[in-house]
């Protein structure tokens, strides 16, 4: 009999419904930790069982030649942590306990690519999963949806099922949660465009300094297809960048470094005491961060000001952003971070595009220095969670030009309508990526703006300022319209005259 | 003094077809494909917009009960309970269970005219008020079997009907008229701001 072979929906779903286990008890912001550690412990043990199986068929039943092969994989399991021994143990009372075990063992064992990835989590904590009976059936019946996945990759229809499935799930917490303070998951469409845009290459160093879950990162690394690339990443919150390194060791890409802590005040890629320098930046930023500058602020109460002063790698030099929108924070940060020849992308609200005060005043700057090389207006609605549109900004070192192109991407042919969220498809993905690579004017689509135009909207790079995508109205006959107009009236007096006859015949 | 009867002494009232029942689920059970009246084909002043009709696939053929016939009048079972008489070009559309069928059995009672009464805002309100379920108020077969018709004699039905075949006509002008003249003052305001044109045509 042929054995099941799961497909990337089957496995989707499957996921997904192993979050009923949690609905309605617990946040959906919360479990998600749960799911998303739980999906990768029962992956890399479906791996390794499989392995291990291979490499013993291949050494006659030699248990220890086995064992000392296995031990030279990507990574190792004991027995006592791997999912089958949690399931077996699915009905013990200390379960929360037995997995916080064979999880710290995972790490324990497999320090150098795991160290810390699961500090964050605890499946015994009372406080979030409820008391110890309500906590170790929630458990039991999480052990038993996952125990229904086979995982091993010779069951898996396609490539990196698990890496997408991953995707999945956060996505979908993303959009179920909504999430809040202008963070927002970067839909996979945007993260595909942006590492089109910026076109990674070999050898190339890959940054983001906001990476939350590393999408992004993955979607840049991709498009490189010796896979030889090495990505750098920064994130805040913790669990987050927990979920980070997860996604990358599934997507394989064991050498990722993936920092913790808050980029602006606390950079963590640092060469020589100044910012390391990268050949591709990209990075979705939470929109208009308010109180950016916070890491910065020390035992001052209150009443603290952002100074440039304040900032070791001078990033704020040509000015200090609005108190209440860290945008222009995050932006110089990059511009600080990107290599002779760097190519960078970044997703923003519109709104730094024509902000006045500090921020025209780094936007002037930027533009002097001649490192703005493109501006790309999305369609709105593209974000779980918020309905703003947002726009691209491409940053090159270097230009050979000092043009800036515009293209306006934000028109109703661009995308495709969904119920809640907008959806680029392929289509409009290439028709940006073309237009970007052509650099030419095209009419109500792209334009390229020359910097005395630039100059003469006063460094205000608002799109409709470029790109005219006003349809030209119809020339209007005002005889045929009038002549329209009388032979309607004359009609309607007709079908008055008509009435009042059958009026007058009913006697009303 | 008019009498009042019951409608379903005058006609046939039935429900339309519940479509999943004769829908083909594949490409191959597909035995006819018809026009389908929708909602959105429904104009409030009652006519049919056949650019709004769809396509239904049946794995049988239907029972001619279930397709338009000229000269019935169907009524939309939710609000605005909408009345439409079918015309002679508008025969064969299959008509899904969201409408009553009423079709006229007896030569003493006008089709036109029985839509006009049917549209009134008296009849409307009635069934507004009979009508069942909350968020959408659906009104129940019997109600409308029981919707009392003042009968008048054939020849003030005729008039009657052509009164009303004119009310709908006279909106629709009033409709275009609009439309047209927009145009005609956009134009107007757009030369009078370019200081006016005397070459315009």
């Amino acid at each position: 009999m042929q054995s099941k072979q799961w497909t990337q929906k089957e496995v989707n779903e499957t996921l997904w419904r192993a979050c009923d286990t949690f609905r309605g008890k617990i946040d959906s912001s919360i479990y998600k930790d749960y799911i998303l550690v739980m999906l990768f412990m029962k992956y890399i043990s479906d791996v390794y069982k499989e392995h291990y199986t291979e490499l013993l068929e291949k050494y006659d039943g030699d248990k220890e030649m086995a064992d000392r092969q296995i031990k030279l994989d990507r990574f190792t399991l004991n027995d006592a942590s791997s999912f089958d021994d949690l399931y077996q143990n699915r009905n013990a009372s200390n379960i929360g306990e037995i997995i916080n075990k064979a999880l710290a063992d995972v790490e324990e064992t497999n320090k150098t690519k795991l160290r810390g990835v699961f500090k964050n989590i605890d499946y015994n904590s009372e406080s979030i999963l409820g008391n110890t009976k309500e906590r170790n059936t929630m458990l039991k019946d999480l052990l038993e949806d996952f125990s229904k996945l086979d995982l091993r990759p010779s069951r898996l229809l396609g490539e990196d099922v698990i890496g997408n499935a991953y995707e999945y799930l956060i996505s979908n917490f993303a959009s179920d949660a909504g999430k809040k303070g202008g963070e927002f998951f970067t839909p996979s469409e945007v993260s595909e465009l942006l590492s089109r845009l910026v076109k990674p290459e070999e050898n190339d160093r890959i940054y983001d300094p906001t990476c939350g879950s590393g999408s992004l990162l993955i979607k840049a690394f991709d498009k490189v297809h010796s896979k030889k690339a090495q990505i750098y990443g920064q994130e805040r919150n913790g669990q987050t960048q927990s979920l980070a390194r997860m996604n990358m060791f599934l997507h394989s890409i064991d050498d990722a470094k993936i920092a913790w802590g808050d980029t602006i005040a606390n950079p963590l890629h640092i060469e020589n005491g100044k910012l390391m320098k990268f050949q591709v930046v990209v990075a979705n930023p939470p929109f208009s961060l308010d109180k950016w500058a916070s890491g910065f602020s020390g035992e001052s109460n209150g009443d603290f000001k952002m100074e440039s002063s304040l900032d070791p790698y001078k990033r704020f030099d040509w000015g200090v952003p609005p108190k209440s929108k860290g945008d222009y924070a995050f932006v110089q940060h990059m511009l600080h971070s990107l290599a002779e020849g760097g190519r960078m992308g970044v997703v923003l609200p519109h709104g730094v595009l024509f902000r006045g005060a500090s921020e025209g005043k780094i936007r002037k700057e930027i533009i002097d220095l001649n490192l703005l090389d493109a501006v790309i207006g999305l369609p709105a609605n593209l974000f779980f969670g918020t309905s703003i549109p947002a726009t691209i900004l491409i940053f090159k070192q270097n230009r050979n030009r000092d043009n800036i192109l515009f293209i306006d991407a934000s028109q109703d042919d661009m995308y495709e309508k969904g119920k809640n969220q907008n959806k680029l498809r392929e289509e409009d993905i290439k028709q940006i990526v073309d237009a970007y690579e052509k650099y030419e004017t095209e009419d109500k689509f792209s334009y390229v703006a020359t910097k005395k135009e630039i100059k003469e909207n006063e460094y205000n790079l608002n799109i409709p300022r470029y790109v005219d995508t006003f349809e030209e109205e119809e020339l209007v006959d005002l005889k045929e319209v009038q002549e329209n107009i009388e032979s309607i009236k004359a009609e309607l007096e007709e079908v008055e005259t008509e009435m009042k006859k059958y009026l007058e015949e009913l006697g009303v | 003094m008019e009498r009042l009867i019951k409608l379903s002494k005058v006609c046939d009232i039935s429900a339309g077809l519940v479509l999943r029942r004769k829908e083909a689920q594949t490409k191959s059970e597909i035995i006819k494909t018809y026009k389908l009246i929708t909602l959105k084909s429904l104009e409030d002043d009652g006519w049919v917009n056949s650019e709004y009709l769809d396509d239904y696939n049946s794995f049988e053929l239907l029972d001619d009960r279930y397709l338009t016939k000229e000269n019935d009048i169907l009524i939309r079972l939710s609000s605005p309970y909408t009345a439409i008489k079918v015309k002679a070009e508008q025969v064969g559309f299959v008509i899904p269970s969201l409408f009553a069928i009423i079709r006229l059995n007896k030569k003493d009672i006008d089709s036109g005219y029985l839509s006009f009464v049917l549209n009134s805002d008296t009849i409307k309100k009635s069934y507004f008020k009979n009508a069942m379920g909350i968020t959408i108020p659906v009104v129940r077969m019997q109600t409308i079997r029981e919707t009392q018709i003042p009968m008048v004699s054939t020849t003030k039905q005729q008039i009657i009907s052509k009164i009303n075949d004119l009310m709908i006509r006279e909106k629709r002008l009033h409709q275009q008229l609009t439309l047209e003249k927009e145009v005609y003052n956009k134009e107007l305001t757009k030369r009078i701001i370019k200081g006016g044109n005397k070459n315009a045509k």
